[in-house]
């Protein structure tokens, strides 16, 4: 008893002192978002995509913009942090999402019935400060982003502190935010350049390979040229859109198959038994038999 | 027993001056109707310092303060509130019962985890003051102590040792006996005494002769003798507030006021309980008919009130309501554990209330059905691959629990995947924590009377790694007597109760080598030959499960063959067939599963045979052939998943034919297929790589415990050795942009039928590369659709997903590799 009593003393004290070690210790705070393409997070100067910044990622459709945003959304998932996705085409296809590493209880999708909608939303989401990335998405929309939408998306990026990746069709960019431009480079990759910036740096270009993007198995995994692949030539005619194996009774009865058609086949005068009599089942099964 | 008494001086007042806070300091009285007249209840302070007395006539006291503000006393009001008070106070004390309209007595049992009864009494104020309520309070063994102390104590805190009552109860003036025995005071005072102390002093022979057993009583309790007995208050059911506004409301401010109110209640109760609300229910009464509900939702459970009163507020804001608002109800619909929250030092939870705040606003102004956060759902359709689900996430925690938490999910993410590869009988899909592990549920002990008593039956089941466990329950009752064996080498060896030989005899062996074999029970042999069971296993486990029936001439055959994990042979086939039944369960992987109710009482018999060599097939119940020559089906698979649904009936002569075959990825037969043909029935599951379940129940789904819609996961064309890693392989080859309705693309093909170039985003581009095809087909009951995917890379654009319809041969865009 005696000896716990001094004990104690000694332990409060350095619980004290780990608490003054903890509070005096600098507060690591989430600066960026590095998506783990090198050569994309090389484009910024932070080293990846800069929380409390707005980034535009613009071009064509299938040139690896929505890959890219995915990526910076995982990356907010493994810190714990959440994302928003407002989806205003409404194409974000999460099993895919999950397979780029996003968490899909971290993840917020929106979507909007209204496209006039998707600019406030993403407004909304970036004031609060609760997400760590929010990426709208205008592909598709017939929205192009206004001067002043931009620089009040721009500015409540940075009231939030919270990343704004905006992914925009090649004929409607947006204006005001420091846009990367991508354009596929057909099996080899994607190419990103950033194009608008004030911070610089523009003309800053990398090629990033699609197995960068898409660790693993993706979607050029396994690819052939052209020709190699032979397709099942397409039917003149309606195929057989059966799923079932031909019935096995239908081959072994086939001489008699005209007895088990089904009526509503044959004419209305034309019914076997009915309307004409039945064939010779001799004759049909022919000379051999006998 | 020790009790804490909490005494709250004029409770009702100080309930509305927190309602109305412009009342504070302020005169005011709350009068109740006594016949016919309204007399004045409970006065404040400020009221009875000028000269407003309890049971005063409402005129009487008007004329003294002619703006007196009078409001109606509503016992039942104030012992509601009352009643909120005490289950806020649970988390100080295990029970409480209300002592209205001004106090409460809490239980003192667990003062020792507040550092003694001083501290309990403590951390009661503070609660107290933390709804707002200035209480005193005395920790006695009696009732009547530890009230008149709290009441006419010169202390906020007063504790009294045990035994010592009577001197506690000493100094107090007589009125703290009037609460109890009211007709004692005025006689004990014209005899001079002033104090309990002077009354405990007396003779008790004197004092019954002069006041007979109401003084004896008085007393006892003015010498610390009282043994009222502690009555704990029921908790209520259903976590419910409730307040009628003075007047109808048109604004939203009186609105916030009683939502203030309400909220600050509710979460006191939650509190006390420790719970968290999930989901509440905000009802609007209006005036004179009529009222509004309003749904809260939380992402993450709260039981803080300024933030439900945010979220609250903004989801009435916009509301436009009929007629104005004259009472307010909050119910709660759901909660959950509170686990409450770890902050760093010096840190506010801001973060979860502007959450809260973003996603009511957002739902208020595009629809609840615009937020949410997506499942993935085990479907092999690309479309139904995901299903939007509530957005809740996961609670984040900061500091040094953080860290603590990734150790913890680490190490539970290893264990998970360690017990995967042993699992048994199980179809998990590891990262993506979603088991596709079918209910199964055994229907054991279903009889088919036999008609043919010859053949009998063989089932084996063989494993020679792990465990092998046969159902109890198997008879064996032909004349060829029955064979079982269950044969381990790896781990245990149990054979369950129930077996049954019969007439001839039967052979049961039950070894062990090293691990498990258990059998279990219902199956039943009655043919001639007699059945023979086997359960061998190289790896994991096998299980022979309940009901199966042989009942034919040329008996059954079932064989349950692993060499990689686990087999299960669920109950309920049944071979009354005059061949006998043969149904081989095979796999060189992972799972191998036949599931109950299979039936084949035909001449012809059938024939099933469910293979993979990679991924999952499913056998799923419904498609009857009740022809004369039977019926054959097929499910084959290259690359996803092939699924044969229960209920398939072969009744007719030439019996059934089905056969289930994957070269990719998992086997699944479900219950229910019926095979009544002459020949009777072969099923084959045999599996190469992944897993096969065959699933109980065929006969008819509704029967079937425990029956949903089997969802498999699309494993196209893996060859990969563990089952999570390609199923997240299957993910990786789908685009991140999916189109819910295909566009269809106008393809230029070739002589050999390659695809050439197509019409793309404006203009005809030339493949540049292609790969595929990922063949999905699949519920062929349903809407059958078979598709060969491929992914396809254009001139000037990156890869997307097309597929080819076999149903029209025309090629569609479903998605693009963004």
């Amino acid at each position: 008893m005696d000896g716990a009593a001094a004990k104690s003393p000694a332990v409060v004290e350095r619980l004290r002192e780990e608490i003054r070690r903890l509070q005096a210790a600098p507060r690591s705070y989430l600066a960026v978002l590095r998506t783990g393409v090198k050569a994309f997070d090389a484009l910024f100067p932070e080293g990846g995509l800069p929380l409390g910044a707005a980034v535009e990622l613009w071009g064509e459709a299938a040139s690896g913009r929505t890959s890219l945003a995915l990526r910076a959304v995982a990356a907010a998932g493994r810190e714990q942090r959440l994302s928003a996705w407002v989806d205003g085409p409404r194409e974000l296809y999460p099993p895919a999402a999950s397979a780029l590493g996003v968490d899909l209880s971290r993840l917020l999708i929106v979507r909007p019935q209204a496209p006039g909608k998707l600019v406030w939303t993403a407004v909304q989401l970036l004031r609060s400060g609760a997400f760590a990335c929010v990426v709208l998405d205008l592909t598709h929309t017939g929205v192009r982003l206004q001067l002043s939408e931009g620089r009040k998306l721009q500015d409540a990026a940075q009231k939030g502190g919270t990343l704004l990746v905006l992914l925009t069709p090649k004929n409607a960019p947006g204006d005001g935010l420091m846009r990367l431009a991508t354009e596929a480079e057909g099996v080899t990759g994607l190419k990103v350049e950033l194009v608008r910036s004030r911070r610089g740096a523009i003309g800053r270009r990398a090629l990033i390979r699609w197995d960068a993007l898409y660790p693993g198995r993706g979607p050029v995994y396994r690819y052939e040229a052209p020709g190699t692949k032979i397709w099942p030539p397409p039917a003149a005619d309606a195929p057989d859109l059966s799923f079932e194996r031909p019935k096995s009774w239908r081959e072994r009865n086939e001489s008699v198959r005209h007895r088990v058609m089904p009526c509503s086949v044959l004419g209305a005068g034309d019914r076997p038994g009915r309307d004409r009599p039945l064939p010779s089942l001799g004759r049909e099964m022919g000379a051999g038999v006998h | 027993m020790r009790r804490i008494y909490v005494h709250l001086p004029r409770f009702p007042v100080q309930r509305r001056v927190m309602q109305t806070p412009s009342l504070a300091q302020k005169p005011l009285a709350l009068v109740e109707n006594v016949r016919g007249h309204l007399r004045v209840a409970f006065a404040s302070t400020a009221a009875l310092k000028a000269g407003v007395r309890v049971g005063m006539t409402r005129t009487a006291a008007c004329a003294l303060i002619p703006e007196l503000p009078c409001f109606d006393y509503d016992p039942a009001e104030e012992r509601a509130a009352l009643g909120s008070l005490g289950e806020a106070l649970l988390q100080c004390g295990p029970q409480f019962q209300l002592s209205p309209p001004e106090g409460l007595f809490l239980d003192a049992a667990a003062a020792h985890l507040f550092g003694g009864e001083e501290g309990l009494c403590r951390r009661v104020l503070e609660v107290c003051r933390t709804h707002g309520y200035r209480a005193k309070v005395a920790v006695a063994s009696e009732a009547f102590t530890a009230r008149a102390l709290a009441r006419y104590g010169a202390t906020r805190i007063c504790v009294v040792p045990f035994g010592q009552s009577a001197r506690a109860l000493a100094p107090l003036p007589l009125n703290a006996l009037a609460d109890v025995e009211p007709g004692l005071t005025a006689p004990l005072r014209a005899l001079g005494l002033g104090t309990l102390g002077e009354v405990a002093t007396l003779p008790p022979g004197a004092i019954v002769a002069r006041m007979g057993a109401e003084g004896l009583r008085g007393h006892r309790l003015c010498r610390g003798e009282d043994d009222t007995p502690f009555l704990a208050e029921p908790l209520a059911e259903v976590l419910e507030e409730q307040i009628d506004l003075d007047w109808p409301a048109e604004a939203m401010e009186p609105l916030l006021f009683g939502l203030k109110t309400l909220f600050d209640r509710l979460c006191g109760r939650l509190c006390g309980r420790g719970r968290a609300a999930v989901r509440l229910e905000l009802v609007l009464r209006l005036d004179p008919t009529g009222e509004e509900t309003v749904a809260l939702q939380l992402s993450r459970p709260s039981s803080q009130a300024r933030l439900l009163l945010d979220l609250a507020r903004h989801r009435i804001a916009d509301l436009t309501l009929p007629n104005p608002v004259a009472g307010l109800a909050i119910r709660v619909l759901e909660s959950s554990e509170d686990r409450g929250q770890q902050l760093p030092l010096g840190d506010a939870p801001q973060g979860d209330a502007a959450l809260e705040v973003v996603l009511s606003r957002l739902s208020t102004a595009l629809g609840e059905e615009a937020l949410f956060a997506s499942e993935l759902s085990y479907a092999h359709r690309p479309e139904g691959a995901w299903t939007p689900s509530p957005f809740r996430p996961p609670e984040r925690h900061r500091g040094l629990l953080e860290e603590v938490d990734r150790q913890v999910e680490g190490a539970a993410r290893v264990k998970e995947k360690a017990r995967g590869r042993a699992a048994s009988g199980k179809y998990v899909h590891g990262p993506l924590q979603h088991p596709v592990a079918m209910p199964i549920g055994a229907r054991p002990g279903e009889v088919d009377a036999a008609r043919d008593s010859t053949g009998g039956g063989e089932r084996d089941a063989r494993e020679c790694g792990g465990a092998v466990t046969a159902s109890t329950g198997m008879r064996d009752g032909g004349a060829g007597s029955g064979d079982h064996d269950a044969r381990a080498h790896g781990g245990a060896v149990a054979a369950s109760s129930g077996t049954r030989d019969g007439p001839c005899g039967g052979g049961r062996d039950t070894r062990e080598g090293g691990s498990g074999v258990t059998a279990s029970t219902g199956a039943r042999d009655i043919g001639a030959g007699g059945g023979d069971r086997d359960a061998w296993k190289s790896g994991g486990v096998v299980a022979g499960a309940p009901g199966t029936c042989d009942t034919g001439v040329g008996g059954g055959d079932r064989d349950a063959r692993v060499r990689g994990s686990a087999v299960t042979v669920l109950p309920g086939p049944r071979g009354a067939g005059t061949d006998g039944d043969g149904r081989d369960a095979r796999k060189g992987g992972a799972v191998v599963a036949g599931a109950p109710g299979t039936c084949d009482a035909g001449v012809g018999g059938g024939d099933h045979d469910a293979w993979a060599h990679r991924g999952a097939v499913t056998v799923l119940p419904g498609p009857r052939g009740a022809g004369t020559d039977g019926d054959g089906r097929d499910a084959w698979k290259s690359g996803g998943v092939v699924a044969g649904a229960p209920g398939t009936c072969d009744t007719g002569v030439g019996g059934g034919d089905r056969d289930a075959r994957v070269r990719g990825s998992a086997v699944t037969v479900l219950p229910g297929s019926l095979g009544a043909g002459t020949d009777g029935d072969g099923r084959d599951a045999r599996e190469n790589g992944t897993s096969v379940i065959a699933l109980p129940g065929g006969r008819a789904d509704a029967d079937v415990p425990g029956w949903r819609e089997p969802r498999m996961g699309t494993v196209a064309g893996t060859a990969g050795p563990a089952r999570d890693e390609s199923i997240l392989d299957t993910f990786r080859e789908r685009p991140v942009r999916f189109f819910e309705r295909a566009a269809t693309l106008e393809a230029e093909v070739g002589q050999g039928g390659e695809l050439l170039s197509a019409r793309l985003l404006g203009k005809r581009r030339r493949v540049q590369a292609v790969a595929g095809p990922e063949r999905l087909v699949g519920d062929w009951w349903e809407a059958a659709f078979a598709r060969d995917y491929y992914r396809v890379c254009f001139e000037g654009l990156g890869p997307v997903w097309i597929y080819r319809d076999e149903r029209d041969g025309r090629f569609y865009l479903h998605g693009m590799f963004d």
